[in-house]
C-alpha cells in the first residue's frame, strides 16, 4: 500500500526516487524502456482492435478487456519509430493511468527489473528536438541501458500536457 | 463499532434530508392551502423527527434550531399563528438553514453566522405572540383537544448503545410531549456487577403520559430504535391509569420524575451487584421479552415501506456485471448456433437462458429508475423565490413528478432544469403591468411538464410570457457572426439560435439570469446525457422548451451497419428509413454540397466514411445504402456500405478509458467479442457543417505525432 503510493507519487513528480524500484522493461526497435511494474495491470496477446475514427495516428483503437473498452497505443507509432507488422509475439502491456486503462503495444516484453537508486539517473539534456518530457530517468545494469517511461505524461492524462505531447 | 455509528449517522443524514426536501414542498403548498391542518401536521413531523433524531445522534445546534423551528409550527398548528406568506417566507429559509446546518453537522465544520441571525427572526416570530407560553403548559390547556393517558413500555435493544442512542435523550423527548405521572423502571435484567457489561442496556421503563399528542406522534419519538427495541404504547382511559402498576413487576421502582432516572440508574448499576433478588428468573424474562421483540421486528417489516438504501456504486457495478453476462450470453449463443448446425442437435434451453439474463438486465436496469420528483420541486422553489424577487406574480405548475428516469439523469437535469426556469421567470414572464397591458392576466404561468413518448423521456417548460424575439436574436446572431446576413433561416432555426455558444441578447445580464447565457450550457448538459433540447416560441404568447432524454443512459436499441470491416451502430431511435437511392435521386448542389431528394423532400447526404476518416468499399451512393435519420427536427441521410440488422446494445462510455471523440457517441462490444463504435447523429451533422463552413474537413487537421526520442537511449 505504502510503496504504491510512493511510486505513485514519483511518477507524479517525474523524479527519481531514493530507493530502488521494480520495472517491466519491453523492446521497442532496438531500445530498452521500462515502467513501472506497480502501473502494469496485464499483458495480454495481441487481439482484434476496432479503430477509433477521428484520433490520432499512434491511438490504434480500442480493445474489449473482459468487458472494458480499452484504447491501445502503439508506442511505435508514438515514439516515431518505423511501424511494424503484429505478430505473434507482438504484446500489449495493460496500464494503469490514474482511474483510466489503457494498453501499449511493444514489440516484445524482456523481463522485470530490480533497480536500485544508484542505478537510476536523472535524464540527462539530450538537446533539441529530444522530447524527455516523458521520461523518469534512465537506468544503467551493467552493458543495459534503460528508458524509464512516465506514463502518467506518456498516456497525456495530465490535460494541460497533452496537447503538447501530441501536437 | 465506530463504523456501526457512522453508518447509524449517516442513515440520520439521509433521512433527515428526505425529511427537510418534505418540509420544503410542504411549506409551498401551505402557501396556497394554509387551512391544511394535514399539511401543516407533515411539516411539524418532519422537523420534530429531525429533532428528535439530532438530539439522540448528539448534534445540539441541530436540534436546539430545530426546537424553535417545531415551537412556532406548533402554534401555527394550534391557530394562534396564522400562515401568510411573509411567515412562510422565514420559515422557508429557516428550512434552507436547518440544511446547512445539517451538512456542518456532516461535514463537522463551524456552522456558518447567518445561522443564529435566521434563529433570532424565528425567535422573533415567537416573541410575537403574547399568548406564546411553555409548550409543556399549552398542551393541556389547548382548547378542543383532548388530553390522553398512555401507557409506554420501552423495552430497549441490548445494543441500544452501541448504535449510539441513549435511552435518556428518548425519555426526555417523551416528557416533552406532555406529562409523565409515573415512571417504573424495570430492572430485572441486571445482572451481578461482576457479569455486568458497560456497554449493555439492561434497564426497561413503563411510564405513563398525559399527552393531546396522537399515539403515531409518540412512536414517532422512538423511529430511530424502533427496528430493534420493543416499544407498546397503550392507550388507557383515566380510570384505569391508577392500576398501571399491577404489573407482576416485583422489582420495579418507582421514580417521581424523569430527571430522576439517570441517577436511579447509576445507583440501581452500583447496587444491583449486592442485590440477589434482581436476578431471580432473569432469565424466563429475558426469553419472553425476546419473543415479543422479535414478534414485533416481524410486524414492523410488514407495515413499513419496504425499501432497502443500496449504495450507488453496487448497484452500477451489479448493472456492469449483468451487461458482461448479456454479452458472454450472445456470445454463447453464437458459439451454440453453429454448433447446433453442425451437429444437427436440437435444444431449447439456450433460448430459455437467453431470455432469463434480457429479463435480469431489464430488471437490474429498472433498478436506477427514480421519480423526477426531487428535481421538479427544486424547481418550484427557484420560481417561488424569483417571482418575489422579480416583483412577479407566478403561477408553477409541475406535471408528470412520478415520471421514472435514469438516477443520473435525474441528478444532472437539474442545472440545466434550473437555467430554463430562471430564464423563465426572468425573461419570459412580464412584470404584472407590462401583462395587463398587453391583455393577459396579471398573473404568468409556468408550467413544468414531464412525460414518456416513443422510448424517450421528455421534459417541457412551458411559460406564457413574451416569446422570443426574432428580429432581436437574428440581428444578434449577425453580428455575432453565428449566421450570414444572407442566411434564410425557419423561425424555428432562429428561435434555436440561442443554444448557441456565445450567443446572449442580454443588453443587461441581470444577477438572475442574463438572457441566452446559459442556454448554451443547457445544451452542452442535456447533450452530454445523450438527449436533445429544443424551443417553440410564439411572440407575445410564451416559449416552450423541450428536452428529450433517453430513458436509460446504459442501453439502446441500435441499428448496425459495415463502414469496410468495421461495424458501426446507429441509435434506432434517430433512424426514420433506409434504401439504396437511383443515381437520379442524389443531386450535386452547387455550395451545400450533396443532397439525397426523398419523396420530393431534400435531403443532405453526409458520407460518413468522410467525416469519421475511415476506410469504406462504397463511394457511390446508388451502390450503398442511405440511412435517414432525424435529430432535432434536421434529416440527413448517412451513406453507408450495408445494413447488418438490429439489436440492443449495452452503451460504453469512450470517456471511462480515453476521450470524447466527435461524431462518436460511445462504444459497444458485439457478440463477437469485437468493439463497435456507436455513431452521435447530431455530432456527424456538426462535423459535416463545420467542414462546409470552414471549407475543409476538421479531421484532415489530424494532429501527427512528431516527436523525436529515438535518439533517447543512444
Amino acid at each position: 500500500m505504502s510503496q504504491n503510493n510512493k511510486s505513485t507519487d514519483r511518477s507524479m513528480n517525474g523524479q527519481v526516487g531514493e530507493d530502488g524500484n521494480q520495472f517491466l522493461t519491453f523492446q521497442l526497435q532496438d531500445e530498452e524502456y521500462g515502467i513501472e511494474i506497480l502501473r502494469v495491470q496485464e499483458i495480454k496477446g495481441f487481439s482484434r482492435i476496432t479503430p477509433i475514427p477521428n484520433s490520432p495516428r499512434y491511438i490504434k483503437g480500442v480493445m474489449n478487456l473482459r468487458g472494458a473498452v480499452v484504447p491501445i497505443v502503439d508506442l511505435r507509432v508514438k515514439f516515431n519509430l518505423p511501424e511494424m507488422e503484429y505478430n505473434r509475439f507482438t504484446v500489449i502491456i495493460v496500464v494503469t493511468v490514474g482511474a483510466k486503462v489503457m494498453g501499449l503495444v511493444v514489440d516484445a516484453v524482456s523481463d522485470v527489473l530490480n533497480v536500485g537508486a544508484n542505478e537510476m539517473e536523472e535524464t540527462p539534456d539530450l538537446g533539441e528536438g529530444v522530447d524527455t518530457s516523458f521520461m523518469t530517468g534512465i537506468a544503467k545494469t551493467g552493458e543495459r541501458l534503460i528508458t524509464l517511461l512516465n506514463i502518467d505524461k506518456l498516456a497525456g492524462t495530465d490535460e494541460s500536457v497533452a496537447p503538447s505531447v501530441v501536437a | 463499532m465506530k463504523i456501526n455509528m457512522e453508518q447509524f449517522r449517516s442513515a440520520f443524514f439521509t433521512e433527515a434530508t428526505e425529511h427537510l426536501a418534505n418540509m420544503e414542498s410542504g411549506l409551498l403548498q401551505l402557501e396556497h392551502a394554509p387551512d391544511d391542518l394535514d399539511l401543516l401536521n407533515s411539516i411539524f413531523r418532519g422537523a420534530h423527527t429531525i429533532k428528535g433524531a439530532a438530539g439522540t445522534f448528539g448534534f445540539p445546534d441541530v436540534a436546539h434550531f430545530t426546537h424553535d423551528l417545531e415551537n412556532v409550527l406548533d402554534q401555527m398548528r394550534e391557530g394562534s399563528v396564522q400562515p401568510n406568506a411573509d411567515l412562510i417566507e422565514v420559515l422557508l429559509r429557516n428550512v434552507d438553514t436547518l440544511g446547512t446546518l445539517l451538512e456542518c453537522a456532516k461535514t463537522g465544520d463551524a456552522p456558518p453566522d447567518c445561522v443564529s441571525r435566521v434563529q433570532q427572526q424565528l425567535k422573533g416570530l415567537l416573541t410575537l405572540k403574547p399568548d406564546d407560553v411553555p409548550v409543556k403548559a399549552n398542551i393541556s390547556s389547548a382548547a378542543g383537544r383532548s388530553v390522553r393517558s398512555y401507557r409506554v413500555r420501552f423495552v430497549p435493544d441490548r445494543e441500544l448503545f452501541l448504535q449510539g442512542s441513549e435511552p435518556l435523550l428518548l425519555l426526555r423527548e417523551l416528557a416533552d410531549l406532555g406529562e409523565i405521572t409515573e415512571t417504573q423502571v424495570n430492572t430485572s435484567a441486571l445482572p451481578p456487577l461482576a457479569e455486568m457489561n458497560p456497554e449493555i442496556c439492561y434497564l426497561s421503563w413503563t411510564l405513563l403520559l398525559h399527552t393531546n399528542v396522537s399515539q403515531r406522534e409518540i412512536q414517532d419519538v422512538f423511529g430511530f430504535v424502533s427496528d430493534t427495541s420493543l416499544v407498546e404504547i397503550v392507550h388507557v382511559s383515566q380510570e384505569i391509569s391508577a392500576t398501571v402498576d399491577d404489573l407482576d413487576h416485583k422489582t420495579t421502582m418507582s421514580i417521581a420524575n424523569e430527571s430522576d432516572i439517570a441517577t436511579s440508574t447509576a445507583s440501581i448499576v452500583a447496587t444491583s451487584g449486592v442485590d440477589a433478588r434482581l436476578v431471580v428468573d432473569e432469565a424466563e424474562r429475558r426469553n419472553e421479552s425476546e419473543r415479543r421483540v422479535s414478534s414485533r421486528r416481524v410486524n414492523d417489516r410488514s407495515v413499513e415501506q419496504e425499501t432497502v438504501r443500496v449504495d450507488c456504486h453496487r448497484l452500477d457495478n451489479l448493472i456492469n456485471v449483468i451487461g458482461e453476462l448479456v454479452i458472454s450470453g450472445a456470445m454463447v449463443e453464437m458459439e451454440f448456433a453453429e454448433w447446433q448446425k453442425q451437429s444437427g442437435h436440437e435444444s431449447q434451453s439456450l433460448a430459455h437462458l437467453s431470455k432469463t439474463v434480457r429479463d435480469l438486465q431489464e430488471l437490474s436496469l429498472s433498478l436506477r429508475m427514480v421519480p423526477i420528483a426531487v428535481t421538479f420541486q427544486k424547481m418550484t422553489r427557484i420560481v417561488h423565490d424569483l417571482a418575489r424577487q422579480l416583483g412577479k406574480q407566478i403561477h408553477f405548475e409541475t406535471e408528470g413528478e412520478e415520471t421514472e428516469l435514469d438516477k443520473t439523469v435525474v441528478d444532472q437535469i437539474g442545472d440545466p432544469l434550473m437555467h430554463m426556469v430562471r430564464n423563465a421567470a426572468d425573461h419570459g414572464i412580464e412584470t404584472p403591468d407590462e401583462r395587463i397591458a398587453a391583455g393577459k392576466p396579471a398573473e404568468g404561468q409556468i408550467t413544468l411538464r414531464a412525460f414518456h413518448q416513443g422510448g424517450n423521456i421528455y421534459i417541457e417548460l412551458k411559460d406564457d410570457g413574451r416569446g422570443l424575439d426574432r428580429q432581436v436574436i437574428r440581428s444578434k446572431a449577425i453580428e455575432r457572426q453565428l449566421i450570414r446576413e444572407e442566411d434564410n433561416l425557419s423561425n424555428q432555426e432562429i428561435d434555436n439560435l440561442i443554444f448557441v455558444p456565445g450567443f446572449s441578447t442580454a443588453k443587461q445580464i441581470t444577477d438572475v439570469s442574463g438572457r441566452g447565457v446559459g442556454m448554451d450550457v443547457v445544451r452542452r448538459n442535456v447533450e452530454a446525457l445523450q438527449g436533445s433540447v429544443s424551443i417553440q416560441s410564439e411572440m407575445g404568447r410564451g416559449s416552450t422548451v423541450t428536452i428529450r432524454l433517453p430513458l436509460t443512459l446504459a442501453i439502446m436499441d441500435g441499428l448496425s451497419i459495415g463502414l469496410s470491416d468495421d461495424v458501426y451502430i446507429l441509435p434506432l431511435l434517430s433512424v426514420v428509413e433506409s434504401f439504396r437511392p437511383e443515381p437520379q435521386e442524389i443531386k450535386r448542389v452547387a455550395t451545400k454540397g450533396e443532397v439525397v431528394v426523398v419523396r420530393g423532400e431534400i435531403v443532405p447526404l453526409l458520407r460518413v466514411y468522410r467525416l469519421l476518416n475511415v476506410a469504406a468499399r462504397v463511394t457511390e451512393p446508388s451502390e450503398g445504402i442511405v440511412v435517414i435519420v432525424e435529430n432535432q427536427g434536421k434529416k440527413c441521410a448517412l451513406l453507408v456500405d450495408e445494413l447488418l440488422g438490429q439489436s440492443q446494445v449495452v452503451i460504453k462510455n469512450l470517456e471511462t478509458n480515453f476521450h470524447k471523440v466527435a461524431g462518436i457517441a460511445g462504444a459497444t462490444i458485439l457478440g463477437d467479442g469485437r468493439v463497435a463504435m456507436i455513431l452521435d447523429i447530431f455530432g456527424l451533422m456538426r462535423l459535416a457543417s463545420n467542414s462546409y463552413v470552414d471549407g475543409s474537413r476538421p479531421v484532415e487537421e489530424k494532429p501527427t505525432p512528431t516527436l523525436k526520442l529515438t535518439g533517447a537511449s543512444a
